[in-house]
């Protein structure tokens, strides 16, 4: 791990590395973190254990990660990951007042804020770690031939894109106030609102609905990205929109950081 | 009164009148006023600049993207030879998806109809709506076409002439099958083309053992059906000549030789109509004018069974279930069929091919092997003694054993567009399509001999998707482990961590 930070120190700003070791370390000694990555693989074990029973019934078109990942049960519980990695981020250091002494330090408010960020996008990660090995114990022990490959990667990128975006919206939530809870609510709020804007226009049935809006619909729609996903489609469409949402929102977490430091 | 030697308190400091903040001048709070304003117009330029940024990322994004195909049985990549033909169109055609949200094939077929529109390069127009929640799209559509919308359908428009394919037209096997791929591209070349293809199947001389309410004609019509060919039973007694409609003639398992008169008119047919023949022979049946018409072809049906012997503890005793090999140098098998290994049910006799005969070039024939019996089969000749055969090399027929075989009449391999060739494969055995031995390969082999017949080259390897099915071998104890490794053991592991992170920092 000190020699992962040393080539990064190399390459990115010093600034920039020494905040985002501070905030790993913030989340990986903690115990909530361990709580919320337990909660996880508990999600994780009963999808995965369920599409196991449905494999073992019958054969099936899709693969056992399509299945494990496919459920709106697992979907819905997931969007709960977001308020709890974020919500601390800018919040607390807002009410305990330790935000000023990081405007104060000779550090960029770029910096802080993209540090915070990687360190929950990396604890993310390694949040679905464990399911992942899951797969992997099971295809080394397994005789059936279900590896699935380019259904696995589908499964775990738009797991990741999803991440990249909704922790993007935690961002800026969290900074929007000093309120922990506020800020998880305002993040889960909008990250369900935004999953089930996709669903709803699939489901709602008016024929008033403009073809212009639907088409809009089909792009946004994250439900549509992970059918396509984890049955093996990879495409570029998702991957642009996620990542430019998502940079597009941690611009505005910089100026509403902006704001507040120079409001201070 | 304060004495002098007495230290006179310390005179403290006069105070000086406490004083107003200094109010900023009117001038100076204006120009912070400004400063400012200055400062949110610039964010908010800012941020419309970057959501403006944004939609036009996004924009190019919705317009050229590109998308890769990672499933196991590449489900949703358009076969080679549909690509090579789409990207050879001279005229554009428009495919209406008029599908609900909820088809079970709707993602396949939606991602399957962007590649066609893609790799044609805009050529094939795709348009999509949901006519249950776009009304007035379906509406106005059948202003437009006059074509009803009936359920999930496709419509394939070219210059005006209108093809449809339903979408029970699309799925077999409980969707297990998918046949979009060769049924739009087969419904776009029958639409850019004229047309849809004409077989015809000469029941007349039987062969149509059902098993299940199904004949082999069902599974012949249902096959060709796939690539837009019609098929229709055909009795050569009610005709005069072969009908100048019919495209290809099939005769399959023949249960009585040629009459004299029909085997004139297949003759004519052959020689003079560039006619398409299927043969797939009955060796139990004899056959002499049959028999003799391919032989002139450089073909002969010889009096033999394929077969090898099983050795069990008990007896010996033959094998007639054939297993045959696929060969290379036809157009039939060149798509991936070389080398595969199929079974042939029932009995098959062995073909004896006069391939390289100067005589038969001469005439502008030319003979090719298409399939041989795997090496441990021979043609026996004593296949009805009762005993267990044995191998003689002085009349059995060794290895090679051929059992299919194609004949061409003025073809020429490198020419673009089939021109006055007649075209025949035959095959040693009756019983492929039978509905109770019909396997995936051998339909995969009567569709690419079917479609190399009627001259659709670009159709031979275009096979219906069959979608991976995966199941799993477990035992209720290893479920059992496994659910409690996955949501109990591991994450407890994990929890007891989380207390112990806990207890260290409470200390």
């Amino acid at each position: 791990m000190y020699k992962f930070f040393r080539i990064l120190a190399a390459v990115l700003p010093r600034s920039f590395v020494v905040l985002l070791g501070k905030e790993l370390r913030g989340f990986f000694l903690s115990p909530i973190a361990y709580v919320v990555l337990g909660l996880v693989m508990v999600l994780g074990g009963f999808s995965f254990t369920a599409a196991l029973t449905d494999l073992k019934t019958g054969s099936e078109a899709r693969t056992l990660a399509a299945h494990t990942f496919n459920s709106m049960q697992f979907w819905l519980a997931y969007f709960f990951i977001f308020p709890v990695l974020t919500m601390r981020l800018f919040a607390e250091e807002q009410k305990l007042g330790t935000i000023e002494t990081l405007y104060t330090a000779p550090v960029k408010s770029i910096h802080i804020l993209l540090a915070k960020y990687s360190a929950a996008l990396i604890f993310y990660a390694v949040l679905w770690l464990p399911s992942l090995v899951n797969f992997m114990i099971f295809g080394m022990t397994c005789p059936d031939d279900h590896s699935a490959i380019g259904s696995l990667f589908g499964s775990y990128s738009i797991i990741f894109l999803v991440g990249v975006f909704n922790l993007a919206i935690g961002c800026f939530a969290s900074a929007l106030t000093a309120n922990q809870l506020v800020a998880a609510m305002i993040c889960f709020t909008l990250c369900l609102l935004h999953f089930l804007f996709g669903v709803l226009m699939e489901v709602v049935r008016d024929e008033n609905i403009s073809p212009v809006l639907l088409q809009f619909a089909d792009y946004v729609s994250t439900i549509g990205h992970v059918r396509g996903f984890i049955d093996g489609i990879v495409g570029t469409q998702p991957f642009v929109y996620y990542i430019s949402f998502a940079v597009l929102i941690l611009f505005l977490t910089h100026h509403v950081l902006q704001y507040r430091k120079w409001k201070a | 009164m304060p004495e002098d030697n007495e230290e006179k308190p310390a005179k403290e400091p006069a105070q000086k009148p406490a004083q107003k903040p200094e109010q900023p001048k009117p001038a100076a709070r204006r120009a912070a006023g400004i400063r400012r304003m200055s400062i949110g117009m610039h964010v908010s330029a800012q941020i419309a600049l970057a959501g403006l940024l944004f939609v036009l990322v996004n924009f190019l994004s919705y317009r050229h993207w590109v998308r890769k195909d990672l499933t196991d049985d590449k489900r949703y990549t358009l076969d080679e030879r549909t690509v090579k033909f789409i990207q050879g169109l001279d005229q554009d055609i428009k495919i209406t998806m008029a599908f609900g949200r909820d088809s079970r094939i709707y993602p396949q077929l939606s991602a399957l109809l962007d590649e066609y529109s893609k790799q044609s390069g805009g050529r094939v127009r795709v348009e999509k709506f949901d006519p249950g929640r776009d009304k007035a799209r379906a509406i106005e559509f059948r202003n437009e076409t006059s074509m009803p919308i009936e359920g999930n359908m496709l419509i394939l428009d070219f210059n005006g002439r209108r093809k449809t394919i339903a979408e029970s037209q699309m799925v077999a096997d409980e969707g297990r099958l998918f046949f979009g791929e060769d049924m739009i591209t087969s419904r776009i070349i029958g639409t850019t083309q004229g047309g849809d293809q004409k077989v015809y199947f000469l029941g007349s001389y039987g062969g149509l053992r059902m098993v299940n309410n199904r004949t082999p004609l069902d599974e012949l019509a249902q096959l060709a059906g796939l690539q837009f060919a019609i098929v229709e039973q055909l009795s050569l007694a009610d005709v005069n000549e072969i009908p100048y409609d019919a495209d290809a003639i099939v005769l399959m398992n023949p249960e009585k030789d040629l009459e004299e008169r029909d085997l004139e008119m297949l003759t004519s047919y052959w020689e003079n109509d560039s006619g398409s023949l299927l043969f797939f022979l009955n060796p139990q049946q004899e056959t002499p004018r049959l028999d003799g018409f391919l032989k002139q072809l450089g073909v002969t049906r010889n009096d033999d069974r394929v077969l090898h012997v099983v050795n069990s503890v008990a007896d010996s005793r033959p094998e007639f279930r054939v297993q045959g090999r696929f060969l290379s140098g036809s157009k039939i098998t060149a798509w991936g069929l070389v080398d595969t290994v199929t079974t042939f049910s029932g009995v098959t006799c062995s073909l004896g091919l006069a391939a390289g005969d100067a005589a038969l070039a001469q005439r502008g024939l030319t003979v090719k092997p298409l399939m041989k019996a795997t090496e441990r089969f021979w043609g026996e000749i004593r296949y009805d003694t009762g005993s267990a055969p044995v191998f003689d090399p002085t009349e059995d027929h060794g290895p090679p054993v051929y059992i299919a075989a194609t004949v061409e009449r003025g073809g020429d391999a490198e020419a673009p567009v089939r021109l006055e060739s007649s075209r025949l494969v035959v095959v040693g055995n009756g019983t492929l399509l039978d509905p109770d031995s019909l396997s995936a390969t051998n339909a995969d082999f009567i569709l690419s001999s079917l479609n190399w017949a009627l001259a659709r080259e670009e159709l031979i390897g275009i096979t219906p998707k069959r979608a991976t099915t995966y199941s799993i071998r477990m035992s209720e104890g290893q479920t059992k482990r496994t659910f409690w490794l996955a949501v109990l053991i591991l994450p407890g592991l994990v929890f007891g961590t989380a207390v112990f992170m806990w207890s260290i920092r409470r200390a």
